[in-house]
């Protein structure tokens, strides 16, 4: 009979203790996030799973570091975004993020008209193209916020800065983003936001 | 029209977040278990801090039991020869080294020092003269391969090098050398003394790892590659086509 699922703090102890299938667990779980996280430093697949990759590597041998209690998810992504910024910096790239959305509809619920559907999908490539410019400082603290989805707490400790730090960068951040947007702009994505 | 407000940025980036497209998250599980099971086991520790990460991970899943399945990722096709693989990519790898690979791998030694070196009976065209440059390199796998080049006036020359034909010689069955390609098409399945053998005459990159380094190179001759038996596959650049390089290839013995 197989029991629950290890918990982070569980698996981590095991970890420390050399338990390398007990670090696999924790690497399977945050391999996504690990990934996507370093893509959007290193801006490309290759170098961000290499970033990854040797993140968790790093990370494993420094668990004796790591503070009983702490979440690993924040400790876990503030090495990946030191790696995948050492590569970024190494290879000298120049080209800005490109997110791109996924074809087909938004997820859920029953699907907007054809026309608002496609006012939603310019409006959100429109977001995606002006994130993808900002410079680093501010692209990060907005992805990691929306789109990575981290709690504030999350995203201060993965940029090394205060929970209040964090609240000004980002308001800072969205200010530079709407300004960068295209004043064509159909409302119709946004506004349904505020209905 | 209006200039969206503070909340209707924020909801409209949280929900552009759910329609990311972003790359395949790659399986990273397998090969950060092989690294620290290879290192916890002593002694395959990344040997290369330097080297692309890309390259340590391939010396380590090569050796880890059950983890090859991970060199499926990111190659719509895998053809192996031996110790030689034929890699289709989405795209090549950017700045491959530039110096000829018949100047850069390995050490330059005589045929005779190539023969003793490497403990296999190193193939030869026949009746062609001896090699202008012989060089060996260690394998990751403790093997020895020769690379042997001509510059024969009798065969049309290369480009950007100063070589007609240059033979790799690569024993073993785990792959320590890659040719990646850049889609599908330019491999073509023939066959050389009734062995199995790949023809590619498209510009592409070899990647080789050896005990020390790993080096790329882009390679713009005809290549063939074949199954030499006795766990060896052999690798031709030649400005050949493809019916006289398979005539030359069937004289190597």
């Amino acid at each position: 009979m197989e029991g629950r699922p290890l918990q982070d703090p569980e698996l981590v102890e095991l970890a420390k203790d050399g338990d390398v299938q007990a670090y696999g667990a924790l690497v399977e779980r945050y391999r996504q996030v690990a990934f996507r996280t370093a893509y959007l430093i290193t801006r490309n697949a290759p170098d961000a799973e290499d970033a990854a990759q040797d993140a968790f590597v790093k990370a494993y041998y420094a668990l004796q570091r790591f503070r009983r209690g702490e979440p690993f998810r924040p400790w876990l992504l503030r090495i990946v975004s030191n790696e995948a910024r050492n590569r970024a910096r190494s290879a000298r790239r120049r080209e800005g993020l490109t997110l791109r959305l996924a074809e087909g509809g938004a997820p859920g619920g029953a699907g907007p008209s054809p026309e608002a559907a496609a006012a939603l999908r310019e409006t959100q490539e429109a977001l995606l193209e002006a994130l993808g410019a900002l410079r680093e400082e501010d692209r990060l603290v907005i992805a990691y916020r929306y789109l990575l989805e981290l709690s504030e707490a999350e995203t201060a400790r993965v940029l090394g800065v205060r929970p209040g730090t964090v609240k000004s960068r980002l308001s800072r951040a969205l200010g530079r983003l709407r300004g960068r947007l295209p004043s064509t702009l159909s409302p119709s994505g946004m506004e349904a936001a505020d209905a | 029209m209006r200039e969206p407000g503070m909340v209707d940025l924020e909801r409209a980036l949280t929900e552009a977040g759910t329609r990311v497209e972003y790359p395949p998250t790659p399986p990273l599980t397998v090969a950060v278990t092989a690294r620290l099971s290879a290192a916890r086991d002593g002694g395959l520790r990344p040997p290369f801090p330097g080297l692309a990460l890309w390259t340590r991970r391939r010396l380590i899943v090569a050796v880890a039991v059950g983890v090859l399945a991970l060199l499926a990722i990111a190659a719509a096709t895998r053809l192996v020869v031996g110790a030689l693989e034929i890699r289709s990519v989405p795209t090549l790898p950017p700045s491959p080294t530039t110096t000829p690979l018949a100047e850069a791998i390995g050490q330059p030694v005589t045929l005779e020092e190539a023969r003793d070196e490497v403990g296999f009976a190193v193939r030869l065209p026949a009746g062609a003269a001896p090699p202008d440059t012989v060089r060996t390199f260690p394998t990751p796998f403790g093997d020895r391969s020769v690379l042997l080049a001509w510059d024969d006036p009798a065969l049309p020359a290369l480009d950007g090098v100063p070589w007609t034909l240059v033979l790799l010689e690569l024993p073993g069955d785990e792959e320590y050398a890659f040719k990646l390609v850049a889609g599908e098409g330019p491999v073509r399945e023939v066959e050389v003394g009734g062995r199995r053998a790949y023809w590619l005459d498209e510009p592409h990159v070899l990647v080789l790892e050896t005990a020390a380094d790993v080096q790329t190179y882009e390679v713009s001759g005809n290549v063939l590659v074949w199954d030499a038996g006795d766990g060896l596959a052999v690798r031709m650049e030649t400005a050949l086509p493809l019916q006289d390089a398979i005539a030359l290839a069937e004289t190597i013995r």
